[in-house]
């Protein structure tokens, strides 16, 4: 992302990826405050304006999880900055708890809540769609049709959130997150980053006899926000027809080219405000329309809201919808075309795709070359071999996920953020006869490992926690935390240690490791692992940069080669690392030059030495 | 008018870049363009496409079928991009090779030539090893590509090799510049002399149907 690109003048056309138009609108608007935690498909709204920060003078932060990033945001909007907050969908279940009393005590300044979800989970561990919680929390949600609706429904999601005192949501999803497009640019605002907070605490604490008062007032302010957002010019009705098709966000994309390819005439809704959804514009669209088809990504929040609204006034007109579009992955403009061809009654059939005679064999994502989390999975695994047991390994979300394939196979459960440790609490307690290892990042550490962590500790959950600690958060893009020193502006700050913690809370075992020497690496394993068996917490740290980030910075350069003549064809090196540098050509182990980061391992596992420093071979 | 482009490749390639560069001429020519990209997981070394949509369009991604080009940075993925083509659309192969690890059923180079030519599709196959070691830099396969794509004459009309080499030059440098150039000219002679083109005899084809130096 060049930094020129997201501050160029307005009036001039940029092609933008759609969080750097989210970032855009944000600045636009004059923020002053933006935070949040880094999750695919988000991430590059905060890393975006954490590059500009510094020139347009806001603060911007990767906080250590999604909770603590929306209190930032919160805070910054109760004392009259105005700010945003980002994260993934599953993100803002962490979030939520502040999430559902943000409504009731309102806001100052302009707050919105940038949720990412990711329909067909590409990168994630569930499908939930986020406009659920705009209904759940009373916070009205706005859903962008493409990348230029990004910026703008960012800046409009500010403004009224302004005008109202109310925190907005902003729905957006991977295909306008990680889509790009031109985007007109508007005027930079002043960056408003100075706040004024006055003690109001009927305002401001949610005590019970506050809060009968607050959510009284959020049902009322609820039917005015209703009303208001029918006459926004981002929710309107296009051409004409018996058939209403009712589209929201992106939907409305897909709507737009199924409708041109199957050249039918329709009636749209286009919505940009699912929730509420604008009940004075649905009813001024039903008139002489026989059918209705819903347009939406996941989930029927349009859809029963629809029907409700139908309920309520009497009207018992066919309604579409999940029924023929399905409630699985993300929309295509085939699925759309086929829903909408079947209820206006036109023949079509999507055009069959071409096939080869062989199907090409699966290409997973899989862990680098040089990738220390490697080297830690092949020593745990051998560790484990050696002390006789056969642990339960509890995963957790990051790169070493990955740890799943073959021929590791030490993530027996992943479930959310933190979880790793948290479910090696109960695992401890009922599944006896084998210890439990739990498995997480540095990054994830800091986000929610560290109340499990303290309850293992308190309720005598004898486990190993390992974190691999890359020094960094790989997975989505390098971002760094507390555990690097660094800021998201890029500032040095005080380094927080996994080991100082871990000590800190009682754990009585704790140990810091280098997962490339191989030999410390197991030795380290065993000896906790052991402790885990005698009933105790033990917390081991595998220290080495991620190998990526290791050649960005020009850390590692070595590259190894096999000697042919020594090379006895084992194979141990490609059973045992699955290295994506190492590959078998008639039967040999040959290394791949461009591939290899030097991270040495292979050579510490070879039987006979074959492998070394060098260029040949 | 409407252009759908299909890529794909291995992650770590550079499939993402080079959308962002056709975008980034497309909006040099004031054209309307939307991209879809792949992050996150698929970046570890997995299989990465990105739609690229021009003209006409709204939604970001192509349906199967449907795309009028796909380009293949790595000749198994052809295989895969293969079904985004539609009937008689032209696939563009690099010739890298990299098998998937841990599968002993990946079909050969010679293979993978011979199950896309028994297509009803047209295909040219760019020599991107060669480019890239005359530059030596193995970067530059997208870049290479992206200049084999430019030679076809309904992709130059919109957007011409000298937009293209200028906005490479700013985003990317010189190396990539050359690439796009060398690419450009290596698939421009493959078409005149026909070396690695392939047409199934059910689409139509004239001998030279990107002669654009006019």
């Amino acid at each position: 992302m060049s930094r020129s690109r997201l501050l160029g003048k307005a009036g001039e056309t940029a092609f933008l990826l759609g969080n750097e138009a989210i970032a855009r609108g944000a600045i636009e608007y004059g923020i002053g405050v933006a935070a949040a935690y880094p999750g695919t498909p988000s991430s590059e709204i905060i890393g975006t304006l954490a590059q500009i920060a510094k020139n347009l003078g806001i603060h911007v932060e990767w906080s250590v999880n999604e909770k603590t990033a929306f209190e930032v945001a919160y805070a910054a909007a109760m004392s009259g900055v105005p700010s945003l907050t980002a994260m993934k969908h599953v993100g803002l279940n962490v979030a939520s708890d502040p999430l559902m009393s943000s409504a009731y005590t309102g806001v100052k300044a302009g707050f919105v809540i940038v949720t990412a979800d990711d329909p067909y989970m590409h990168s994630s561990q569930n499908e939930q769609d986020n406009r659920w919680y705009g209904l759940h929390a009373y916070i009205p949600v706005l859903e962008p049709a493409g990348v230029q609706e990004a910026k703008d429904l960012t800046y409009m999601g500010l403004e009224l959130s302004e005008r109202l005192e109310h925190p907005f949501i902003l729905r957006s999803l991977t295909r306008v997150s990680h889509a790009r497009a031109p985007v007109k640019l508007g005027e930079i605002g002043s960056p408003r980053s100075s706040g004024v907070f006055l003690r109001e605490p009927e305002r401001w604490a949610v005590i019970p006899a506050h809060a009968r008062v607050m959510k009284r007032r959020v049902l009322e302010k609820w039917m005015r926000i209703g009303e208001m957002l029918a006459d926004l010019p981002y929710n309107r009705i296009e051409g004409d027809g018996s058939t209403l098709i009712v589209a929201s966000g992106i939907g409305y994309a897909y709507t737009r080219d199924a409708v041109n390819i199957l050249g039918c005439r329709a009636r749209i809704l286009k919505i940009s405000t699912p929730v509420p959804l604008p009940r004075k514009l649905v009813e001024k669209s039903l008139d002489g329309v026989e059918k209705i088809l819903v347009i939406e990504e996941t989930d029927p929040v349009v859809e029963m809201q629809l029907k409700s609204i139908l309920v309520d006034i009497g009207m018992n007109i066919e309604v579409h919808g999940g029924d023929l579009i399905g409630r699985f992955g993300e929309l295509t403009i085939d699925r759309v075309a086929q829903a909408i061809a079947k209820v206006c009654g036109i023949p079509w059939l999507p055009p069959q795709p071409l096939k080869p005679e062989i199907e090409p064999p699966p290409r997973s994502p899989i862990l680098c070359p040089g990738c220390p989390h490697r080297a830690t999975f092949y020593a745990l695994k051998l560790a484990a071999k050696k002390v006789g047991v056969d642990p339960i390994y509890t995963g957790d979300i990051g790169c070493y996920s990955l740890g799943i394939s073959p021929p590791f196979r030490v993530q027996d459960t992943i479930v959310e953020m933190g979880g790793s440790i948290g479910l090696a609490n109960g695992f401890a307690h009922t599944v006896r006869d084998r210890p439990v290892v739990a498995i997480l990042g540095d990054s994830t550490f800091f986000h929610s490992g560290i109340p499990p962590l303290v309850n293992a500790v308190y309720n005598r959950a004898p486990m190993l926690i390992l974190v691999l600690d890359n020094e960094t958060t790989g997975m989505t893009g390098f971002q760094p935390h507390p555990g690097t020193g660094l800021t998201a502006k890029g500032e040095q700050t005080r380094r927080v240690f996994i080991e100082d913690i871990a000590k800190a809370v009682g754990v009585s075992h704790v140990e810091v490791f280098d997962p490339y020497s191989v030999r410390e690496a197991v030795e380290t394993i065993e000896r906790g692992l052991r402790v885990a068996l005698g009933g105790d917490v033990a917390l081991l740290v595998a220290r080495r940069t991620c190998s990526l980030l290791a050649v960005r910075l020009g850390l590692l350069r070595d590259v190894y080669s096999i000697d042919s003549s020594r090379c006895i064809g084992c194979l141990l090196c490609v059973k045992n690392l699955m290295c994506p540098a190492i590959t078998v050509e008639d039967g040999r182990p040959h290394i791949v030059k461009a591939l290899c980061r030097g991270c040495g391992v292979c050579t510490q596992i070879c039987p006979v030495k074959a492998i070394d420093r060098g260029s040949a071979g | 008018m409407k252009i759908e482009i299909a890529v794909c490749g291995v992650g770590g390639q550079g499939v993402v870049t080079m959308s962002a560069v056709i975008g980034e001429i497309c909006v040099r020519r004031g054209l309307n363009v939307v991209a879809a990209e792949t992050h996150g997981m698929a970046q570890r070394m997995g299989s990465v496409e990105v739609f690229v949509r021009i003209g006409d369009v709204e939604a970001p991604l192509i349906s199967p079928a449907s795309a009028d080009y796909v380009v293949a940075l790595e000749m198994v993925e052809a295989l895969r991009g293969v079904r985004y083509l539609k009937r008689c659309g032209w696939i563009l192969v690099s010739n890298i090779y990299i098998p998937p690890p841990g599968s002993d059923r990946v079909p050969s180079r010679r293979q993978v030539i011979e199950l896309l030519s028994k297509l009803p599709i047209k295909m040219i196959v760019i020599d991107v090893e060669e480019i890239i070691n005359r530059l030596e830099d193995p970067r530059v396969v997208n870049m290479a590509m992206l200049g084999a794509l430019l030679s076809f004459k309904d992709i130059s009309k919109i957007l011409p090799i000298d937009v293209a080499e200028d906005v490479v030059q700013g985003m990317l440098g010189s190396v990539n510049r050359e690439a796009l150039a060398m690419g450009y000219r290596q698939a421009l002679e493959k078409m005149n002399n026909g070396n690695g083109i392939y047409v199934s005899n059910v689409c139509t084809y004239s001998t030279a149907p990107s002669s654009n130096q006019g």
